[in-house]
């Protein structure tokens, strides 16, 4: 019987990634806690808290007054993302290794354009995983240099970001 | 690897030494939440248990797990343990932290502050709480009377 009822009791939530505004977080989106016991006599009070992660003190303030999208926050403060930093562009993509949808993720269309393709350069350098079956030759890397890539284009090309550009008069 | 080899009585030998391994791995399914749930639950006893108070705010994120673990203590088996035992539920408007409050026959209190547990969480918790009191309730509690029945002699 009781087997029976658990059944409504599935599936276990807790209070964590859903509820936030864009996808990068303070801590964890599992959310890691911190079951504490305090005995007091004869009182025993159990309590649960989450904690923070371990990286936090880098994380960006994204602060801003014009709600620009998470990719050219970071360009706006001079950090140029290339097919390198896997470690930011792997938040973008699903189990699947595939690209989220722009309504979960917040970026702008031409910083999702431009996201895809440093994924692709990625993906094909062999530093991020690929869903797909390969064709014979593709089991050896490609490798770019940033200096010649097309996709690179200038900072002061971004007229809507002006204000957030460092050391600009 | 001293293992008997069991001959038939034609001489054929039952069960042989297979080199190859036959099968690897589980069998069944892996545990699940659902289990482990399922494991706490048969635990749960309120013999020693006085008083039960629940508080919640039902606009609260995680008042859920709360109202979970109304949902199992009012399972009639587990109530079936204890008939003494009271429930007693306040629902509030404060946007405050669900809580348990267990007031025990030895005294001793218990409180959880579920704002970010889960029901196995609490569950857990509660039979190690619950555990070293029970034990202590079954040997202090006098032991069935026993009543000898004289058997009429027949004549």
């Amino acid at each position: 019987m009781a087997l029976k009822a658990l059944s409504r009791l599935l599936p276990i939530r807790t209070p964590g990634a859903s509820s936030y505004f864009r996808w990068i977080h303070t801590s964890s989106a599992v959310g890691v806690k911190e079951v504490k016991v305090t005995e007091e006599g004869d009182m025993t009070i159990i309590e649960g808290s989450i904690q923070d992660s371990k990286r936090k003190p880098f994380l960006l303030k994204m602060d801003d007054p014009y709600h620009a999208c998470p990719m050219c926050a970071l360009e706006g403060r001079g950090i140029k993302v290339r097919h390198t930093d896997v470690l930011i562009l792997q938040q973008f993509l699903n189990i699947k290794h595939e690209m989220l949808p722009r309504e979960i993720t917040g970026l702008c269309k031409r910083q999702h354009r431009r996201v895809l393709s440093l994924v692709l350069m990625a993906q094909n350098a062999g530093l991020l995983p690929v869903n797909k079956m390969k064709v014979k030759w593709e089991k050896w890397n490609r490798y770019y240099d940033e200096e010649t890539d097309i996709r690179d284009y200038k900072l002061k090309d971004l007229h809507h970001l002006k204000h957030m550009l460092p050391g600009e008069s | 690897m001293a293992r008997k080899l069991t001959i038939n009585k034609f001489g054929k030998v039952i069960n042989p030494i297979r080199h190859a391994i036959a099968f690897e791995g589980r069998w069944g399914r892996p545990p699940t939440t659902k289990t482990f749930i399922a494991e706490q639950i048969r635990k749960v006893d309120l013999r020693p248990v006085k008083a039960v108070n629940v508080r919640f705010d039902p606009f609260h994120p995680n008042a859920q797990a709360v109202r979970e673990f109304m949902f199992i203590t009012s399972f009639p088996k587990i109530r079936k343990t204890n008939l003494k035992c009271t429930f007693k539920c306040d629902v509030v408007n404060d946007r405050s932290e669900p809580s348990i409050f267990i007031d025990f026959e030895n005294k001793q209190k218990c409180i959880f502050k579920a704002g970010s547990l889960n029901i196995l969480d609490i569950l857990q918790n509660y039979n190690k709480v619950v555990e070293p009191i029970l034990q202590k309730y079954q040997e202090d509690q006098p032991k069935p009377f026993e009543v000898k029945v004289e058997r009429k002699r027949r004549r």
